[in-house]
This record gives C-alpha cells, sequence and structure tokens, in this order.
C-alpha cells in the first residue's frame, strides 16, 4: 500500500534565462514501511521534488508546481495552505541538510520540539515538555533532561541533527522526507545519523523518503531507489538491482565513480568520472538530457527523447538503449 | 513538583544574577566615560565664543563695569579655570548642578521642569513608531512583493527621505491653519484652566503634531529597518524548518523571524538615543515646546553654562544606561552574545 503517490509532478521556475522545469513529470510511490531513495547530482531536482511535497519551495509568484502527490486520497498539492500546515510536522515530516542553519538559534531546542508536538496536539505543556525529552532521549542524545533547555549553538552538527530528527518525529508522522542528513556531517557521524534513521523508521513503521547524491548509503538503507537526472527520474528498481544491474548509463557512471574494495595483490583501479557536467536546465538539449556526456549515446539519443520503459517487473529505465542492454 | 518542571526554575533562576554582574560590568566602564564627558564639556563650554556675563546683562540692556564684575564673581567666573573646575568637580559629586542665572532658579529644578514635557514627547512618538515601525515592517514580509509591501515601502522611503522640519511645518499648515483642528504650538491651552483629563486632553491635543513629526521620522526608519531584517529571514534555512513543523505563517513570523529583526533595530535605537536630543531641538523649535531640547538652545545661545554642563551630563548618563538597557535585551534574545 503506497502512503504517498507522486504523479506527473513539475516544478517550473521563472528565472532571468527563461522557464527552468527542475522537476519534470516525476512519478513515484513509497509504501508503507518502506525507504525509498532518490539519487542525483546536485541539480538533479531531488530536492525541489522533496520541497514540492511539502509545499516549501518560495512562494514568489515565479514557481509553478502542477501534477499530482496524493496522500491517502487528499492531493497535496492543490490544498488550502491552513489544510496543508495540519499535514506538515504531523503527517510528513522533514530532515534538512544543514543542521547547523536549521535550528533557531535563539529558542532553546526543546521549545523548538515542544512547539511542532503542540501545534498538533492538543496537550498541556507538561505533556509536550515530557515528550520532548522523551524524543531527545529517542535519538540517543545524552542527558536530555538538561539539553531540552539548551540553546543550539551548544550542540555539535551531529547532536542537531539529532534534534532535527526528534522534531520531525515529534507527531510520529507516516512519511519522513530526509534530504541529504548526512551530507553536512562529518564520516563517523554520517554511519551514526544513519543508522538511527533507520532504527527509529523501523520501529516507529513509517516510511522515509531519502535523498542523496551517495550511491554508497543507499544499499544499506533504502528497498527501492530512484535516479533522478536534470529533473527527470532516470532508473526506478529494487536497491539491488540497480546496484548490481544498472540499466541507465548514467547510473552505471554513478556506480563507476564509487571506489571499490581493492582485490588482493591488484592495484586499486582509477575511478572513472562521467565526463561534462549537467546541462544547465534552461537550455536542456532536444533529445536525451544525458546524450552530451552518454558514452552509448546514438544519434537517436540527440534528437528523440526517451520515455520510460519497463526493464522488468518493477523497474523503469529512461533509455532508448535500456532493455537491450540489461537482459 | 515533577523533575522537569524544577529543572525548568533551575534554568531560568540563573539569570537574574547574570544580567546582574553584566549590568556592574557596565557601569564600571562607564564611569571613565563619565569622567571623560565631565572634563570635556567643561572646558568645550567655555570655549564657546561670547561672555555669559555679556549676555546675563543684555537683558539688563547694559550695565557698569562694577555691576559686571558683581555678576562675574557671582557666577563664580572671576576664579581661575582650574579653580572653577575644581570648584565645578566637587559640586558635581555633591549632585548640586548650580544656580542658573538666566532662569534665576536652581538648574536641577529648571532641568526638572523642563524634562518631563520632553521624555513625554519622546516616550510617546517613540513608543508608536517602533510598535508601528515592527507591525508594518512584519506586514510588509508577509505579504512580500504584493501591493501591501511595496505601498509599505514606498511610503516608508518617502517619510525617511522628507526633512523632519519640512514634515512639522506642513502638518501645521494643514490641520492648524487650514483645518483649525490642532493648535500651532506650546504644550497647553495658557490660561484655560483645565484639570485632570480635561487638562491631559488637552496636552494631547498640543503634542499630536510635534508627536507625529517626530514620530513619522522615526516610523519609517524602523519599518525599513525591520522590514529589510524581515526581508533577509524569509528563505532561511531555521524559517523553512519551522514551516515544516506546519506552524502558522504568523507565528513563523512572530515566533521565528521577529526576534532575530529585533536585534538591529535594538542596536539602532541605542545609537539614536545618543542623538535624540538634537533631533528634539528641532521640534521642540518648530512647536514652540517647552521642552529639553529648546532649553539647551537657549542654554548655548545665552551662555548658561551650569545649564548646558548638567544637560550635557545628564544626556551622557542616559545614553549609558540606554545602552545598557539594549545590551542586556539583546544578549537576553541572543543568548549567544557574549556581553561582556
Amino acid at each position: 500500500m503506497a502512503v504517498l503517490k507522486v504523479e506527473d509532478l513539475s516544478v517550473q521556475f521563472r528565472t532571468a534565462q527563461g522557464v527552468v522545469r527542475a522537476v519534470d513529470r516525476v512519478s513515484f510511490e513509497i509504501r508503507a514501511g518502506e525507504t525509498l531513495a532518490v539519487v542525483g547530482e546536485s541539480g538533479s531536482g531531488k530536492s525541489v521534488t522533496a520541497l514540492a511535497i511539502m509545499r516549501l519551495l518560495p512562494r514568489h509568484g515565479s514557481t509553478r508546481v502542477s501534477g499530482r502527490v496524493m496522500l491517502g486520497e487528499r492531493d497535496l498539492v492543490g490544498l488550502a495552505d491552513a489544510e496543508m500546515q495540519r499535514v506538515r510536522g504531523n503527517q510528513i515530516s522533514m530532515v534538512f541538510q544543514e543542521p547547523m542553519t536549521s535550528l533557531n538559534p535563539l529558542m532553546r531546542i526543546g521549545e523548538q520540539i515542544e512547539e511542532g508536538i503542540r501545534r498538533h496536539q492538543n496537550v498541556s505543556a507538561a505533556v509536550s515538555r515530557r515528550r520532548a525529552v522523551e524524543l531527545l532521549d529517542q535519538v540517543r542524545i545524552a542527558d536530555p533532561h538538561r539539553r531540552v533547555d539548551e540553546f543550539p549553538h551548544t550542540l555539535s552538527g551531529g547532536m542537531r541533527q539529532r534534534v532535527m530528527i526528534a522534531m520531525a518525529l515529534a507527531c510520529e508522522p507516516k512519511l519522513l522526507i530526509a534530504d541529504e542528513p548526512t551530507t553536512a556531517l562529518d564520516v563517523t557521524v554520517q554511519a551514526q545519523i544513519l543508522e538511527l534513521l533507520a532504527t527509529l523508521r523501523k520501529t516507529m513503521n513509517m516510511s522515509m523518503l531519502l535523498i542523496t547524491h551517495d550511491l554508497s548509503i543507499v544499499a544499506d538503507t533504502a528497498e527501492r531507489t530512484l535516479v533522478m537526472y536534470a529533473g527527470r527520474i532516470v532508473e526506478a528498481a529494487a536497491t539491488g538491482e540497480i546496484l548490481a544491474r544498472p540499466a541507465h548509463p548514467y547510473t552505471r557512471g554513478l556506480l563507476g565513480s564509487l571506489p571499490k574494495p581493492r582485490a588482493a595483490g591488484r592495484s586499486r583501479d582509477r575511478l572513472t568520472e562521467i565526463p561534462g557536467a549537467v546541462p544547465p536546465l534552461h537550455a536542456l538539449p532536444a533529445g536525451c538530457s544525458f546524450a552530451e556526456r552518454c558514452q552509448r549515446a546514438d544519434a537517436v539519443c540527440r534528437t528523440d527523447r526517451p520515455e520510460a520503459r519497463t526493464v522488468t517487473h518493477d523497474r523503469l529505465a529512461v533509455c532508448h538503449f535500456a532493455v537491450a542492454e540489461a537482459i | 513538583m515533577d523533575a522537569s518542571s524544577s529543572q525548568a526554575v533551575r534554568v531560568r533562576r540563573k539569570t537574574t544574577p547574570w544580567a546582574f554582574q553584566v549590568a556592574v560590568n557596565r557601569l564600571k566602564q562607564a564611569i571613565p566615560t563619565i569622567a571623560c564627558v565631565l572634563v570635556v564639556n567643561f572646558f568645550l563650554v567655555r570655549l564657546i565664543p561670547g561672555d555669559p556675563v555679556d549676555a546675563f546683562v543684555a537683558k539688563a540692556q547694559g550695565a557698569d563695569q562694577a555691576f559686571k564684575d558683581h555678576i562675574r564673581h557671582e557666577m563664580g567666573l572671576d576664579e581661575p579655570i582650574w579653580v572653577q573646575f575644581g570648584i565645578y568637580l566637587s559640586k558635581v559629586a555633591h549632585l548640586d548642578f548650580g544656580w542658573s542665572f538666566q532662569n534665576s532658579a536652581p538648574v536641577l529644578d529648571v532641568i526638572l521642569l523642563r524634562l518631563w514635557p520632553t521624555v513625554l514627547l519622546l516616550v510617546f512618538s517613540i513608543g508608536v513608531s517602533l510598535l508601528g515601525g515592527v507591525f508594518l515592517g512584519v506586514t510588509a514580509a508577509r505579504y512580500s512583493q504584493t501591493w501591501k509591501d511595496r505601498t509599505i515601502a514606498f511610503m516608508s522611503m518617502v517619510l525617511y527621505a522628507m526633512p523632519a522640519f519640512w514634515i512639522g511645518l506642513s502638518l501645521i499648515v494643514v490641520f492648524s491653519v487650514k483645518l483649525r483642528l490642532l493648535p500651532v504650538g506650546g504644550f497647553d491651552t495658557v490660561g484655560s484652566g483645565k484639570t485632570g483629563i480635561a487638562y491631559a486632553l488637552d496636552v494631547g491635543r498640543h503634542m499630536t503634531l510635534p508627536a507625529l513629526t517626530l514620530g513619522l521620522f522615526y516610523l519609517a526608519v524602523y519599518t525599513r529597518l525591520v522590514r529589510a531584517s524581515m526581508f533577509e529571514l524569509l528563505d532561511s534555512d531555521f524559517v523553512r524548518t519551522a514551516r515544516a513543523k506546519g506552524l502558522s505563517e504568523r507565528t513563523v513570523l512572530w515566533r521565528h523571524m521577529l526576534p532575530h529583526a529585533l536585534l538591529p533595530l535594538l542596536t539602532l535605537v541605542g545609537v539614536q538615543l545618543g542623538s535624540l536630543l538634537s533631533g528634539v531641538i528641532v521640534i521642540e523649535t518648530v512647536f514652540s515646546w517647552p521642552g529639553l531640547g529648546r532649553l539647551t538652545f537657549q542654554a548655548a545661545l545665552q551662555r548658561d553654562y551650569n545649564v548646558l554642563l548638567a544637560i550635557l551630563l545628564m544626556s551622557t548618563v542616559l545614553v549609558v544606561c540606554a545602552n545598557l538597557i539594549v545590551d542586556l535585551l539583546s544578549a537576553w534574545i541572543d543568548r549567544r552574545m557574549d556581553v561582556n
């Protein structure tokens, strides 16, 4: 059963260079209790997708969102602001990339956790406070009774991200969106935070949308993975499938750029990088957006835009050659 | 009492001695400042060309040398300047500010009489413009890039650009001369014999135009500052977090964003307090408001040294105290600040 169904979601920004389609007809669903990873370089539209689901994109007149985001029977795209506020932090929560700047520096962390609880649940100050201490304990912050009254600047980045997680989980949401939750953290802290997220997700039986540019963290955390490139989903499959048999040349490129464990007696292979860079979104080529950087690209790639093809059951790839090569 | 609430009490109790400590430290730092001001003012005032005795006897339309010498002796100006300075210091130490020869009254009485019209005017106009500026600045951020925001931005720009005396004169022309709604100047209706609420209303009517003139300018300044600070915060990470919690836009604006915008506002008010006296001189002169500003101006013209020195000293102490309050408030809002 799907917790969230995204259908044909597009996000357009009007910029000085013209209209930019940051997210282009993206469709996917997140099933109950699963972790879905969205992988892509910066500028691929993965964060914009998340912000569009949460309706947290800058509210200027220059942003246009179309398509549907179904939470149960309700379409979040057209929801009134007041209704959407009842969804945010309550049914869907979000953890952001920058723990250093994502907490309000002028408020005690306890207050910041409590205000979400009191917004969505009709509880007394004493109850919400007890809950805040519990949550800090749950995200494994030592001495939560004392920490709850501290200001964010007394905490390290990893601790602050734990506080962000506590805030996001305060109302036991059905879905947690984690937008590069570990990118700003030390490698050792990264593992701890990912592990914490996985454990909490399991105990609270919640679904998670994990956005990352780092394929190496996907294997242990996500059941399924979407690969995004230049605003579109280029491949979608079970994580194991994607890692073992990538169907899209871009995914293969991403995997090739990961360091592999060295085999005995052999010198380390040089990492292969993907040549070139993501094309600017306001000047996408007519054909496949990846054609310029793709070694497999043919004449057809430069003229025709590939459509999504079913590679095998439950597997999609947006490439003219996907089917032929995967099997 | 359960564990968590006793925890809260303990944390809150810590703030009082902290604030006290900061206050003591700051006042210690203020002592050399005030000492410098005492010295500089004393000699600066005596450097103004012109003789207080001449200014005094001018009222009597000339006097002979013997009378002038007598007055000079009375004023203590026949002593060497170092002796005068010593006498001045010891008097100030005893909170004796001397005699105003121009007003024929003790300086303290003269100042106290003129102090409260100015305080009334300032508290009223600055208080209202602070509240208004915060409200308008927040409203502009709430409706950013809509006609409401643009109107607020345009109006505050216009008011900011107009000189205060010009606003004052325009208001007098419109409301006093053309519409005959409000008095041209003064503090109350002379000889009206009103008391109680009727008197308060009478003073209020007299205060409306000067307070408006002073207030509109400050309103423009505060609105622009709050608006700019709020705009900077609109797309910041912690504001996005607050929205992600499902908080209402009002809570996001007033609870999460405004405290950040108040910090530069407080700093500005603290800086402004130093130049406030010169600001009210113009307004009080335009509206013949019997306040400290006009007293300062008159005292300078008449070379009334004692009055001038006392006002300067008082405004120094006021600025020091006001800045202490501003610092404490800022540190209370933002705990990252190290006030010491």
